[in-house]
């Protein structure tokens, strides 16, 4: 009946979150886990989803103020337009550094498995436009696509439970709590950058329905991140052991190459796990590629978001080319984390949850003054 | 034209407007015991039912008038009225004011019945022509269920779904549409079921057609759809009166259309093309499997022969290893790459389709047995495919005619070559990519604002549609209708309790 009137359920932002935030970190993240803290690597997921806890809900708490409002339009509210839209335009380089870095590692890896004599060039590219042609039928076609794809990302989490359980080694985890403080202030950076993706928050709340319920659904929605990242990193360490996942750079898909099943059919699947993961990264990408081109158009006053779309793209597909290899773009992202996502995920929120509590007062003070 | 007082005059005009159409029937008569009243009837030959016209308009006219007695002040005043009321036997009949009117009228198979000396014109209802009759749907057979189908007379197609729904806020709305072929079209719609915007939205796209011609419902789905680059449809046709009717309670809109056996109903969306009117019929255990089926067919005719081709030439070392091996042995004596043999295939097969279902009786049988021969077995003895292929290419075939709908089944069909051509040249890649800018397509498609995914888009919001998709629930657990449709009164069954209490046998606590 009410043809594109730009709204999202709780539950469709629900199923962004998760799409947004499980990408290629899952990728890496058992090696970074077992790198950091061995048998112990589950703690830092823990810890992480704590301070990710915190943050969602200060970000909700923020951002649900201001309905109908991004972040671009309520920052401008709370901290003078100026420092607001540096804010934002920080907020823009993030994403479209992380899409780039992203859509990168997509094309090593369907490089790597599947097309090995096609340029990377062409994967990254032809990627790119699907994802421009989604990503220009707005927040609503992205919130749906999230929620169809919500059974592609959890699916083959259960699935991979079941059918590695015989060969594993529980024994593996031990031993338990071998860890200095040291081990976690040092690693929980990298592992905390896992989750980054859930800052959509701040520009996407602005068209849920009823901003009064998000809290829960975020909160669940950080909450099932962080079990599939804990899943995923118990079955590497059961499987692999601490010392063996060290050793691979994407732990996650050679788990997928050693799921076999002798007699059945099932072997060899990791041709269904690169076509699902393929799905799960365009649920990533289209997030931050709409995420961007949304920050522009608020940013420069403009109606339609879908004409900031494709200009995103050669940007996107350039940034995307300048590392020489994989090894080159983890460097540059893990830069780019440094300063850019520290900004971006928790510096920036804090303030503005602190500048919305100030505000907060002074309106309840200049109340009970007058 | 406004019309004259005088029959010669109004006769001339209408003879000049209808000029060279040799299948209008003149007939002057002249009425009363002297035979002072002239009068004239006029029809189109083949449209109208003639001996309606004789024994009910003619026969009182001529014979019954000339045995009252003359008054004479009386019947020369009030002659009109006198026919128009006393005399006709005729079950319609309506006053005429304008001559275009008339001649409207005549062209629809009404018989005009002028009378000298008065400036308005009598139509009297005939409509009657030689139509098929009942049927059962050509392609919408089903095992269980009502036989009957719609035939190519829009009226007799409203009065099988007025027999299904006896709720006088069944409404039906005649329209014409089309400047010259001026199509009727019936809007059907349960008043206080379907949303009220959704109802104004069709009724505002239908008035706003403006074309010369509608020869079949298709002209009108094309013309109200909102996107029309789509290789879906996004209106549901059907055969069947009871598919309508059931659409009709759950809040959807009918679009009957004159002169063709399909009718349209909106909003249509991907899980109502999936389910068959017979699915309501049968135990929910037996449909729910033949819902699983049927979404596998859609998969299945999507990406099957994409599948071999990326397989076969990309990854071979994805497949378990004693297939790849069984696989490398059958090609081994095809001299074309993977996606030369598939195209190969899939292009016979549509070519059998296609003289298939234009020929029927024992010339479709014979080009059956002709293609059965060439494809399953010395295509294979040639060597010029491999018999896994022709297993693919049958399954395939079969899946894409699983689709209950045959407007739906005809989109994948025809995007089953798109996502073949990307399998050629990205690999497994290359499908992801297809289904993915399918998805996102489908994703941004509406019918009729209902988007075309629901209810798999949206979490909590209609998760009670659910019930209707891959499992169909019983029926008593289907109490509400559909909430893709936003109806007003969205209960089916008031009280559940009550139901289970009439049963026999139910202890009472």
């Amino acid at each position: 009946m009410i043809v594109n009137n730009e709204k999202i359920s709780n539950g469709q932002m629900f199923a962004i979150i998760i799409n947004s935030t499980i990408g290629v970190g899952i990728l890496s993240l058992p090696r970074l886990l077992a790198e950091g803290m061995g048998t112990d690597g589950w703690i830092l997921v823990v810890i992480s989803l704590v301070i990710v806890i915190l943050l969602t809900l200060m970000i909700t708490f923020t951002a649900k103020l201001f309905p109908g409002k991004t972040m671009v339009e309520f920052g401008r509210e709370l901290v003078t337009t100026p420092i607001s839209d540096i804010f934002s335009i920080i907020y823009f380089i993030y994403l479209v550094v992380f899409a780039a870095f992203v859509v990168r590692i997509f094309g090593e890896i369907v490089k790597m498995y599947l097309l090995s004599k096609t340029p990377i060039e062409f994967i990254i590219i032809s990627m790119l436009f699907v994802v421009a042609y989604l990503s220009r039928g707005g927040i609503e076609s992205i919130a749906k696509i999230s929620v169809l794809l919500i059974p592609v990302i959890l699916f083959p989490v259960l699935f991979m439970s079941f059918v590695l359980l015989p060969d594993m080694d529980f024994t593996n985890i031990l031993p338990m709590f071998k860890f200095s403080i040291k081990d976690v202030t040092s690693n929980i950076i990298d592992v905390f950058f896992s989750f980054a993706g859930f800052e959509i928050i701040l520009f996407y709340t602005a068209f849920v329905e009823k901003p009064n319920k998000a809290i829960k659904y975020n909160l669940v929605a950080v909450i099932i991140i962080a079990a599939i990242y804990l899943i995923v990193f118990l079955l590497a360490l059961f499987t692999f052991g601490e010392i063996e996942i060290t050793h691979q750079i994407w732990p996650s898909i050679s788990l997928m190459e050693t799921v076999d099943f002798p007699g059945a059919f099932i072997e060899n699947v990791q041709g269904f796990f690169m076509a699902q993961w393929t799905l799960v990264i365009f649920s990533t990408l289209i997030s931050f590629v709409f995420g961007a081109s949304l920050i522009l158009c608020k940013l420069f006053r403009a109606n339609e978001q879908k004409y900031f779309v494709l200009p995103l793209i050669p940007i996107v597909y350039i940034l995307s080319l300048i590392p020489d290899n994989i090894a080159a773009s983890y460097d540059y992202v893990s830069q780019a984390t440094y300063y850019l996502g520290t900004l971006a995920i928790i510096i920036i929120p804090i303030l503005l949850f602190i500048s919305v509590i100030i505000k907060k007062r002074n309106r309840k003070g200049e109340a009970d003054n007058g | 034209m406004i019309i004259s007082s005088n029959i010669t005059r109004n006769l001339e005009r209408i003879k000049e407007e209808l000029k060279d159409c040799d299948d209008v029937v003149y007939r002057p008569i002249k009425v009363g015991e002297k035979q002072k009243f002239n009068m004239a009837i006029i029809y189109i030959d083949g449209l109208t039912d003639k001996e309606l016209i004789s024994n009910f308009a003619m026969e009182p006219l001529l014979n019954e008038a000339r045995k009252e007695k003359p008054n004479p002040k009386s019947i020369k005043d009030n002659l009109f009225e006198l026919v128009e009321k006393g005399n006709i036997a005729v079950t319609e009949v309506k006053e005429l004011k304008t001559l275009e009117e008339a001649i409207d009228d005549v062209l629809v198979g009404e018989t005009i019945l002028l009378v000298d000396g008065y400036n308005r014109i009598l139509m009297l209802s005939s409509r009657g022509w030689p139509m098929r009759g009942i049927s059962e749907p050509q392609i919408e057979t089903v095992v269980r269920g009502p036989r009957d189908g719609f035939n190519e007379t829009v009226k007799v197609n409203a009065s099988l779904v007025r027999r299904r729904i006896r709720d006088p806020k069944l409404k039906s709305k005649y329209m014409q549409i089309g400047i010259r072929s001026k199509t009727d079209v019936v809007l059907m719609y349960i008043e206080d079921i379907a949303n009220k915007k959704l109802v104004n939205d069709v009724k505002s796209k239908l008035e706003k057609i403006d074309i010369d011609a509608i020869l079949e419902s298709g002209h009108i789905q094309y013309l109200i759809e909102g996107n029309r680059f789509s290789p879906f449809p996004q209106a549901q046709t059907t055969e069947r009166p009871d598919l309508v009717a059931a659409s009709l309670y759950e809040g959807r809109i009918a679009i009957l259309v004159d002169n063709t056996p399909f009718a349209l109903i909106v909003p249509a969306t991907i899980t109502t093309f999936l389910q068959s009117s017979e699915d309501y019929y049968n135990r929910w255990f037996v449909t729910s499997l033949v819902r699983v089926v049927r979404y596998f067919a859609v998969v299945i005719s999507l990406v099957f022969p994409a599948l071999y081709i990326a397989m076969t030439s990309y990854h071979p070392g994805l497949l378990p290893t004693q297939l790849a091996l069984y696989v490398a042995a059958t090609r081994n004596t095809v001299p074309f790459p993977a996606f030369v043999e598939a195209f190969i295939m899939e292009i016979t097969i549509e070519l059998l389709r296609e003289a298939g279902s234009r020929l029927s009786g024992p010339i479709g049988t014979t080009i059956g047995i002709v293609g059965g021969l060439v494809i399953g077995q010395a295509a294979v003895e040639a060597g010029i495919v491999s018999p896994l292929m022709v297993i693919i290419v049958a399954v395939t075939t079969i899946s894409s005619f699983a689709i209950p709908n045959y407007d739906v089944a005809t989109g994948f069909r025809t995007l089953r070559f798109f996502i073949m051509a990307l399998a050629a040249g990205l690999g497994l890649y290359g499908i992801m990519l297809g289904l993915m800018l399918i998805l996102s397509h489908l994703v941004k498609l509406n019918s009729f604002g209902v988007p075309y995914l629901s209810p798999f888009t949206n979490i909590g919001a209609n998760l009670k549609d659910l019930k209707d998709t891959f499992i169909k629930f019983p029926i008593k657990d289907m109490k509400t209708r559909p909430r893709f449709t936003h109806t007003i009164d969205d209960t089916r069954m008031p009280d559940a309790n009550v139901q289970n209490e009439g049963n026999v046998g139910d202890k009472k606590p």
